[in-house]
């Protein structure tokens, strides 16, 4: 693998493309990609590319002053990019999801099926829904893809499978989410969280 | 057999030239540093638009350099060049847009010299949006409240894009127009921005500069000077200064407390007020004394004429009949008129504070040789001498003085903060300032 060169300038790109899919050359600042089986199967395999992240599973982190440990991830795509959802347990054992898309922090709570917004027809923006008595519109309707799993989760989730989502969005800044299911929507309610407020306990 | 891979360039399709894809999955632009062209970057690549005659904005920073800031590690994966013309005046900037995979995507401003980095906010504002109308037509100041910081109208500012390069998370286009109002905290800036296709808020902080600069491997002269004070920079004043204004005042208070306090102990007469004309003097005159812990005070009081003086001499001798102390007091009363109108001068009344070493019976000796009309000194002009002795008695001068000058200290200090803060606010462009 050492004796590959920059496309562009001919400079030799190192070793280190044998480990890597994707490098800039020293030299002229292109950036190169190693099409190979692994690159064409991107995305077919439920494999976690790890990169740095804010949470690990299993590691217990501080978000905006509360402990929780993520047990588990759930990475989905959204075409251009990807999220992961972290499912994960406060000291006391309550759950909540926290998402996280390079560096937009979310944490969420299920919303009881007496709180959660019954809306009637297709959702489209901004439409006005009601939960636990705040007001939020519609800002986003999107489908996403479940690409990888690993840990534990309350509910079943399927590699492959395509979900519905919206998002809605409160004056306070707080943040509505549903996902369509075969029963219908579930819907979650919580806050943005500083990706600088999230650091190990 | 597994595949080899091969080795593909992503180039510019405009002008072929290799592009450095730096940015996360939020980049949808990618403006080649080479010819201008716009790519969109989830499409092939494929040309949008062309950006022509930028001018490249001076900033020692690269697409590509990596530096540590706010505890972050991060990478510079677009540059903007910004300008905003009012009449004839024109500032310019440089945003620099930072990526970290772990906090996404942040703005690194170099604004004359200074770096200022801005991210967008999404905790709950107070309120949810200013706009420029808003500001136009408002009476007072506009404020805001967010993350426990209260922010307070500073500029309404029209930015315009003269120059791109790199990587962004949007469209640029070039001349697209974002207006920005700004309020400014204590220690951060928050901004309602709306652009040509969205608005959102964003929250500024001034960063270390030495640090950042050092972070980023920009050393000696290629660090660039600043020009005049930024609104962000911290002022330099001591980091407990309202602790110390505090206690100042607080000081002062309880000074000029404790002075009413010692002005209302009276203390007991000792010798009640006796009248002396001036024929009777010189005399000698006695009282007793029991109270040996605190002062003793004596007490004169001339009758004089308009602008008469006297010269009065007063001895005190203790119960064994050695002086205490010999002491010598003008009393004088002055009255006229100049050009700026009437005038007084009263000193007819003077008091003498001793500490009486033993209790029992001291003897006054008193007198009245000089006197005389105006600067003249001819001759005693006392008409009578009113004379009266307290013991007990408390003096409220030192905790009076004390009271002024913690009083002084804490207005001082109250002064050199309020122009620290006239120092950042001078920018602004609120006009009926409050």
């Amino acid at each position: 693998m050492s004796d590959l060169n920059c496309p562009t300038c001919g400079a030799a790109l190192g070793p280190r493309i044998g480990t890597v899919k994707m490098i800039s050359c020293a030299h002229c600042g292109t950036t190169s990609y190693l099409e190979d089986d692994q690159f064409r199967a991107a995305g077919q395999s439920g494999v976690m590319h790890d990169g740095p992240q804010l949470l690990a599973l299993d590691r217990p982190a501080l978000v905006a002053g509360l402990r929780y440990t993520p047990r588990g991830q759930a990475r989905f795509s959204y075409g251009r990019g990807e999220w992961d959802e972290f499912w994960a347990l406060d000291d006391a054992g309550a759950g909540v999801w926290i998402a996280i898309d390079e560096g937009d922090v979310v944490v969420q709570a299920a919303l009881p099926a007496g709180n959660a917004p019954r809306p009637k027809g297709p959702l489209a923006l901004g439409q006005g829904l009601q939960a636990r008595g705040e007001s939020f519109a519609v800002s986003e309707i999107e489908t996403a893809t479940c690409i990888a799993l690993r840990g534990v989760f309350p509910e079943v989730l399927r590699l492959g499978e395509t979900y519905r989502f919206v998002n809605a969005t409160a004056p306070s800044g707080r943040l509505l989410s549903g996902e369509e299911g075969p029963d219908g929507w579930e819907w979650f309610l919580g806050d943005w969280v500083d990706p600088f407020e999230v650091r190990a306990p | 057999m597994r595949d080899p891979g091969q080795i593909r360039a992503i180039q510019c399709t405009q002008c072929g030239a290799g592009l450095d894809v730096l940015g996360g999955g939020r980049v949808t632009t990618h403006v080649c540093p080479y010819c201008g062209s716009a790519l969109d970057a989830l499409d092939n690549y494929r040309v949008l638009t062309r950006f022509t005659e930028m001018t490249r904005p001076a900033t020692p920073l690269s697409i590509g350099d990596r530096g540590r800031v706010m505890g972050q590690d991060w990478q510079v994966i677009g540059i903007l060049g910004l300008s905003e013309r009012w009449q004839t005046q024109v500032w310019t900037w440089v945003d620099h847009l930072l990526y970290s995979p772990t906090h996404g995507y942040v703005w690194l401003t170099l604004e004359d010299g200074h770096l200022i980095l801005t991210r967008r906010w999404r905790k709950a504002v107070s309120p949810g949006w200013i706009s420029a109308a808003q500001v136009e037509q408002a009476n007072a100041r506009p404020g805001a409240d967010s993350d426990g910081e209260h922010f307070r109208y500073f500029e309404t500012s029209t930015a315009s894009i003269t120059f791109a390069e790199g990587e962004f998370t949007w469209r640029p286009r070039q001349d697209d127009r974002t207006i920005t109002v700004s309020l400014l905290g204590d220690r951060t800036m928050l901004s309602y921005v709306e652009g040509a296709h969205e608005r959102e808020i964003e929250r500024s902080w001034y960063l270390p500069q030495a640090d950042v600069w050092a972070a980023f491997g920009v050393t000696g002269a290629a660090v660039p000077r600043t020009e005049g004070a930024h609104p962000l920079a911290p002022v330099r004043l001591p980091r407990d200064l309202s602790f110390l204004i505090g206690a100042s005042a607080v000081f002062a208070a309880l000074c000029g407390l404790l002075a009413l306090v010692f002005l209302a102990m009276n203390g007991r007469t000792v010798l009640a007020q006796t009248t002396l004309r001036a024929s009777q003097l010189p005399t000698e005159m006695a009282f007793d004394i029991a109270d040996t812990s605190r002062l003793a005070e004596l007490r004169f009081e001339g009758d004089l004429g308009t602008n008469t003086w006297a010269w009065i001499e007063v001895t005190l001798s203790d119960p064994e009949d050695v002086p205490l102390f010999e002491a010598g007091r003008e009393l004088g009363y002055y009255a006229g008129r100049d050009s700026d109108g009437a005038w007084t001068e009263d000193d007819r009344v003077t008091v003498i504070r001793f500490h009486p070493t033993q209790s029992g019976r001291y003897t006054l000796d008193l007198d009245a040789p000089e006197g005389g009309a105006g600067e003249a000194q001819d001759g005693p002009r006392l008409g009578g001498l009113r004379v009266s002795a307290r013991e007990g008695a408390s003096s409220a001068r030192p905790p009076l003085a004390l009271a002024v000058l913690f009083a002084l200290l804490a207005g001082g200090l109250v002064l050199w903060r309020r122009t620290a803060e006239a120092r950042r606010w001078q920018g602004s462009d609120w006009e009926d300032d409050d």
